[in-house]
């Protein structure tokens, strides 16, 4: 249990803390967290708690830059988040995927800003509308970019490429079995989503 | 310049396998694979996750080149044109190679004077109604994408380290 006065702490503290407890809310249903439950009283800046496994949350700290303010949280609905850091830690992974010198020398192109663009906006609609975070975003030898999702408790794993000529392809498997593979049109992910948190 | 060139490849040649030189042999029908070749495809260090595994969004498909078991071994592959003595080997096997009808190996002999392969084959795509014994052209595309995403994630299911690179 962590309970948390965010009246009598620094932002700087609080910023840490309140990323943290929205991770562990965001990756409750990939990494098998019991429970995490946030007060509504917490809306007001006065006081919520939350249980949540220390170690996720350790870990996820790692990632949590920057400070929040009181705003309207797109992820919840009801926590604030004028400057989101997982929303700023996305676009900075796909902004950040290059390719091996080894492609460059076989003709093999990088993501293209378009398909960047569109890169962020699946990853931050997957985080938004479908609670998933990704385990890693890289480049594609099929030119574009990767991203790889893990569902540590159904051992569901879903990858998606999103291709320079911004078509988008999904699968979704499990060990050695795929379970599905699909093209995405419209960015509609609900299926796609559904099915990988089934089970 | 050109003594130089020729004293390089004399001293190549001297250690380069012998299995992969051509020696007048011909290239075999598709009809000679059998289910359980083994088809070796040469890997770095960085094509690996966390977990030591091959990355799907490493594996190149299609026309991809491979050395056939038939008449190589996994060392082999370090010695093409772009090897390294770093590179790792994965395998896999004819059978996986033909998942779905969506594609065959076609056996396909370099005759490089620097690098003769004779076991070199490429995994070429099969269009639907094409029986696994037709040898298609290089070049031909497979979609759609999610298919061919298809095909490369089953590749990384059933491939096998051969040896670690390093």
């Amino acid at each position: 249990m962590i309970e948390y006065d965010t009246k009598q702490s620094s932002h700087t503290v609080s910023s840490v803390a309140i990323a943290g407890l929205i991770a562990a809310k965001i990756f409750t249903g990939q990494h098998g967290i019991e429970q995490v439950d946030l007060d509504k009283s917490f809306y007001k800046r006065n006081v919520y708690h939350a249980s949540v496994t220390p170690p996720t949350l350790d870990q996820y700290r790692n990632v949590i830059t920057g400070e929040y303010h009181q705003g309207h949280d797109p992820l919840e609905g009801i926590i604030l988040a004028k400057f989101n850091p997982f929303i700023v830690q996305l676009n900075h992974w796909v902004d950040s995927v290059n390719i091996p010198q080894k492609w460059v020398e076989e003709g093999i192109h990088p993501p293209t800003l378009e398909c960047r663009k569109l890169a962020k906006s699946v990853v931050l609609q997957l985080l938004k509308e479908h609670q998933l975070y990704p385990s890693r975003i890289s480049a594609t030898i099929e030119e574009g970019v990767f991203v790889n999702y893990v569902n540590h408790i159904n051992k569901r794993n879903l990858s998606i490429e999103i291709y320079n000529d911004l078509d988008i392809a999904a699968i979704i498997t499990r060990d050695k079995e795929i379970i599905i593979s699909a093209d995405i049109s419209n960015e509609d992910f609900a299926k796609i989503s559904q099915i990988f948190k089934a089970g | 310049m050109k003594i130089l060139q020729r004293l390089v490849r004399f001293l190549k040649q001297g250690r380069y396998p012998k299995n992969l030189l051509i020696n007048g042999r011909p290239k075999l029908p598709s009809s000679a694979f059998q289910g359980d070749d083994k088809l070796f495809r040469a890997f770095d260090k960085d094509d690996l996750d966390e977990d030591e595994e091959v990355k799907v969004e490493r594996i190149k498909f299609p026309d991809v080149s491979c050395n056939w078991s038939r008449f190589s071994i996994a060392e082999d592959i370090k010695h093409r044109e772009k090897g390294r003595k770093t590179n790792g080997c994965y395998s896999f096997s004819v059978i996986v190679s033909r998942y779905k009808k969506m594609a065959t190996p076609v056996h396909d002999p370099i005759s490089d004077a620097d690098y003769p392969n004779y076991a070199h084959i490429e995994v070429r795509v099969l269009y639907d109604g094409e029986d696994v014994l037709f040898e298609p052209p290089r070049g031909r595309k497979l979609k759609p994408k999610s298919k061919k995403l298809e095909y490369r994630q089953n590749i990384k299911n059933f491939l096998q380290i051969e040896f670690r690179a390093e």
